[in-house]
């Protein structure tokens, strides 16, 4: 209760934050996130070699003071192409959800706003996308489009919508009978003025988590795809396309430092985006109070 | 006499239901003049509030649709009009002020913002004017804080606040015709006291005229002009409001009268209506009142009477009245 009166006149927006700010996992996924999209951006200037300089007499060099994380098997540096890989990796896992966001919000919004045929229309589309097995169709799709980040961007925008589609439409469907809105249609205001004024903004916090962890999801799917080497194709670096170096036995049992470093970003990148919004999603449901 | 605002004629509103059609508004005679005050009286589920909707074209979707009658407001025939042009008079020359103000405001959207919102869609001014009018808005319904307020969250205020903002609101393009839908039932006596009285200056200044929904007939006598009485979508009785305090002809009304708490004494029984409103589909034959009518006679069980104007300025809906100078 302390909380409240404390925090009671603030806005709603300021609560989530002083919410999220004692979230401790949050933070540090937070606090991850930022190092990681600086270290994206600022790639050019902090890494130590060329992206594709090959050095021939290196090929495979385990680990020294010179490439701290050794060497590929063409004789790249490894730490400076995972450092590139990140801006590969973070911005297929940001553009995929944007495009995820607009066209789910969308159709959610407009499907549980007007209701009737356009409604069930919508619906069923959503179910159909729901049919398919999300990596067969992927593969399937990249196969057919070729492999480049933008189809991968693409792929994993227009297969990752239906779900939040959902999320969007049964908010609307309990926000549409609020008195607000009944106000606002008798203040004139019309449809299109109600969904995106009235009724998107007040179904922000499911969006923003579901956008959080979809930028996660984003990121597997590059790292899955190219993997399979129907993503990001070389010289270009990505953690996926560096990850399948692991497919060659040799590697997988001998040089670690070729193929470790680019799961672990990974994996901590998922993670944290992960307990960030976990932490999102507590802190913006008013319903809990820590 | 001046001219009549809003004219309602013969106004039949129906609900598609699953067991068929059901008239909520059955054939709904109302005239609202000028610079008026017209309270709307009745128990719950008579069709007060679908009235008010029904003029606004806001019945809920996709059950709810006008089958009959006209709709004049300022010699314009609302329900012909087109989807758009609704919505440039809905909030400008109608306006509407709900019974809960602790849900009709927006909870992500500062007070100001709300505000601003109608003045966007209905008039044309520079941000710093629309700012100063919102503002100008707040204090004119007597927020005092009003600079405060602009830039303050609905869960900031009060029930009382929020429904002078909500005044605020649909008073700041300064409509011809306020809706007000039981403005006070949700808010403390003392504040309802408030509201009205800054209802009434407001509609003296601006010479709105009001149609005033209401179970309360507190309010009426305090605010309105001419009260309609309505029982189970039709009106019963129509007239004055020192007519239905002074000399009520309805039983109906004369019933609603008897049942003020004001009436009895400490320990004596509440005097009420006996039975209960019937359902829709359920209507009863001949005058609907007649099951519960103490005066009812064999003519009320087969027949529906008109209403009838007995008096200048006194309709009534009832056989007692009919072929008969009482």
């Amino acid at each position: 209760m302390s909380l409240m009166t404390v925090e009671s006149g603030l806005s709603p927006w300021k609560i989530a934050t002083a919410k999220l700010k004692r979230n401790k996992l949050a933070m540090f996924g937070l606090f991850v996130i930022s190092i990681l999209v600086a270290l994206a951006i600022l790639a050019p200037v902090i890494t130590p070699y060329e992206r594709d300089r090959i050095d021939m007499f290196k090929i495979y060099e385990s680990p020294t003071s010179e490439h701290k994380l050794g060497m590929d098997e063409m004789g790249r540096d490894v730490l400076t192409r995972l450092i590139y890989g990140a801006r590969i990796s973070i911005s297929v896992g940001i553009v995929s959800t944007i495009i995820a966001v607009v066209i789910g919000v969308i159709l959610g919004a407009v499907a549980g706003y007007s209701g009737s045929i356009v409604d069930s229309i919508i619906m069923r589309i959503v179910d159909v996308f729901m049919c398919f097995p999300f990596f067969l169709i992927a593969i399937v799709i990249a196969g057919i489009l070729g492999p480049s980040i933008i189809n991968l961007m693409l792929i994993s925008g227009l297969l990752n919508w239906p779900s939040l589609t959902r999320i969007v439409r049964a908010e609307v469907l309990s926000l549409k009978h609020c008195e607000y809105i009944e106000a606002a249609k008798a203040l004139g205001l019309n449809a299109r003025k109600i969904i995106f004024k009235h009724i998107i903004p007040n179904t922000l916090a499911p969006i923003i988590v579901y956008a959080t962890l979809g930028i996660a999801r984003g990121i597997l799917i590059e790292a899955g795809l190219s993997f399979l080497g129907l993503g990001v194709e070389q010289p270009v670096p990505s953690w996926g396309n560096m990850l399948s170096a692991a497919q060659n036995f040799t590697t997988l049992t001998t040089y670690w430092w070729v193929w470790i470093p680019p799961g672990f970003m990974v994996l901590v990148t998922v993670l944290s985006i992960n307990f960030l919004g976990d932490g999102l999603r507590d802190a913006l449901d008013p319903k809990i109070i820590q | 006499m001046p001219e009549a605002l809003l004219e309602i004629q013969d106004l039949v509103t129906s609900f598609k239901t699953t067991s068929g059609l059901q008239r909520v508004l059955d054939g709904i005679n109302l005239s609202l003049r000028r610079g008026e005050i017209l309270g709307l009286v009745g128990e719950s589920g008579c069709g007060k509030s679908i009235t008010s909707l029904s003029i606004m074209r806001l019945l809920p979707q996709p059950y709810g649709f006008i089958e009959n009658g006209k709709i004049l407001f300022n010699d314009k025939e609302l329900t012909d009009l087109s989807i758009p042009e609704m919505e440039s008079i809905r909030g400008n020359e109608i306006s509407m002020i709900f019974q809960e103000p602790m849900t009709a405001l927006n909870p992500v959207f500062t007070i100001g913002n709300q505000i601003e919102e109608v003045l966007d869609i209905h008039q044309d001014l520079k941000k710093r004017d629309k700012k100063e009018k919102c503002i100008e808005m707040l204090k004119l319904v007597g927020l005092p804080r009003a600079k405060d307020v602009y830039n303050e969250y609905p869960h900031q205020l009060s029930g009382g606040m929020r429904q002078r903002v909500m005044i605020a609101m649909a008073l700041s393009c300064e409509p011809r015709l306020l809706i007000a839908d039981e403005p006070t039932t949700a808010l403390d006596v003392t504040v309802q006291i408030q509201i009205l009285e800054l209802m009434k200056s407001l509609q003296k200044d601006m010479n709105t005229s009001i149609l005033l929904i209401t179970h309360d007939l507190g309010v009426i006598a305090e605010m309105c002009d001419r009260v309609a009485v309505m029982y189970l979508g039709k009106i019963v009785e129509e007239t004055t409001t020192v007519n239905i305090f002074d000399n009520p002809l309805h039983p109906y009304s004369q019933g609603l009268l008897n049942s003020r708490l004001g009436n009895i004494q400490k320990g004596e029984k509440l005097i009420c209506i006996p039975g209960m409103v019937p359902t829709l589909s359920d209507k009863p034959q001949g005058c609907f009142f007649s099951p519960r009518c103490s005066k009812c006679i064999d003519r009320c069980k087969t027949d529906m009477p008109e209403l009838n104007e007995v008096k200048p300025g006194h309709k009534v809906r009832c056989w007692l009245y009919v072929d008969e100078d009482y």
